[in-house]
């Protein structure tokens, strides 16, 4: 199993897009979260998502992140690969799931 | 009302309207009023006891509602205050937004915890439709930060908060008149 933790990308996560301040969900997206999910899916491991250890999350940081990888790739896969450890605020991962599913249905880039 | 009984007792035995009473004693109708009598009060303790019990449990997740409420407001207080500031919400006030949804969210776990271990477990069905409110409470709230919010965010804010409100409202009043 591989493991992703926001907190080393950082403790407070911030907006949507890079335009709009640090740390943002298109930033992680691009930066860690893409090639790890890739490599988690190519080598067939389970990629858990630590979401603890941060101040917490925006609804844009998330749906930028989570959402935006729906758009790129199929959902059922994403679902399929992905595993979420939320002790901090356990209604995150459901969330989370939420914007994966609405997203599934975007046009792909 | 003990009296009257006395009184009737006393003319029956006398042979009033034709009355009478038989003074032996019948051992098998002595026993069946004391068991009788006993049931009567093992029920009344039984049912006493448990309705301290029920009462007790629903206070623990009304109290819990309570916080929920009190969580709910500080969310529409915050963005509400953040409203008309400046062109863009500022680090301090998105982290803190951040955090009183975080608290929201923990606090409806917190609920959905108890409920479910609670003698009103049949309620948790009722949770969906608190978490999808909540959801959308919070992409209301948190959905563009750090962009200030204009008055259509403040409306669909405004609006979230009020569903989530009434489903919360109304899960109180049945958590409230529950029978377990």
């Amino acid at each position: 199993m591989k493991v992703v933790r926001i907190r080393d990308f950082s403790e407070t996560p911030g907006p949507r897009a890079r335009e709009e301040g640090p740390f943002s969900g298109e930033e992680f997206l691009e930066t860690v979260f893409r090639s790890a999910y890739l490599k988690a899916k190519e080598e067939r491991e389970t990629l858990l998502v630590d979401l603890d250890g941060t101040e917490g999350y925006a609804t844009s940081f998330l749906e930028a992140t989570f959402g935006g990888l729906a758009r790129e790739f199929e959902a059922t896969d994403i679902l399929k690969t992905l595993s979420f450890k939320s002790d901090d605020e356990p209604f995150l991962i459901n969330e989370i799931k939420g914007y994966i599913f609405e997203a599934r249905n975007a046009p792909r880039k | 009302m003990t009296l009257a009984c006395v009184v009737v007792f006393v003319l029956a035995d006398r042979g009033w309207q034709n009355f009478s009473i038989n003074h032996e004693l019948d051992p098998v109708n002595i026993l069946t009023l004391g068991v009788n009598v006993f049931i009567a009060f093992a029920i009344q303790y039984y049912f006493a006891a448990r309705a301290t019990e029920d009462r007790a449990e629903k206070d623990i997740l009304l109290d819990n509602l309570r916080d929920v409420f009190e969580m709910l407001r500080s969310c529409r207080d915050e963005v509400m205050g953040a409203y008309g500031t400046s062109k863009k919400v500022t680090k301090e006030t998105e982290r803190k937004i951040i955090k009183l949804y975080r608290n929201l969210a923990n606090a409806l776990d917190n609920l959905q915890t108890a409920l479910d271990m609670s003698g009103c477990k049949a309620l948790v069905k009722e949770f969906d439709q608190v978490s999808k409110r909540f959801y959308e409470y919070k992409i209301a709230g948190t959905g563009k930060l750090p962009r200030a919010y204009d008055a259509d965010d403040i409306g669909y804010h405004d609006r979230t908060y009020r569903a989530l409100n009434k489903e919360l409202h109304s899960l109180t009043f049945k958590i409230n008149k529950h029978h377990v």
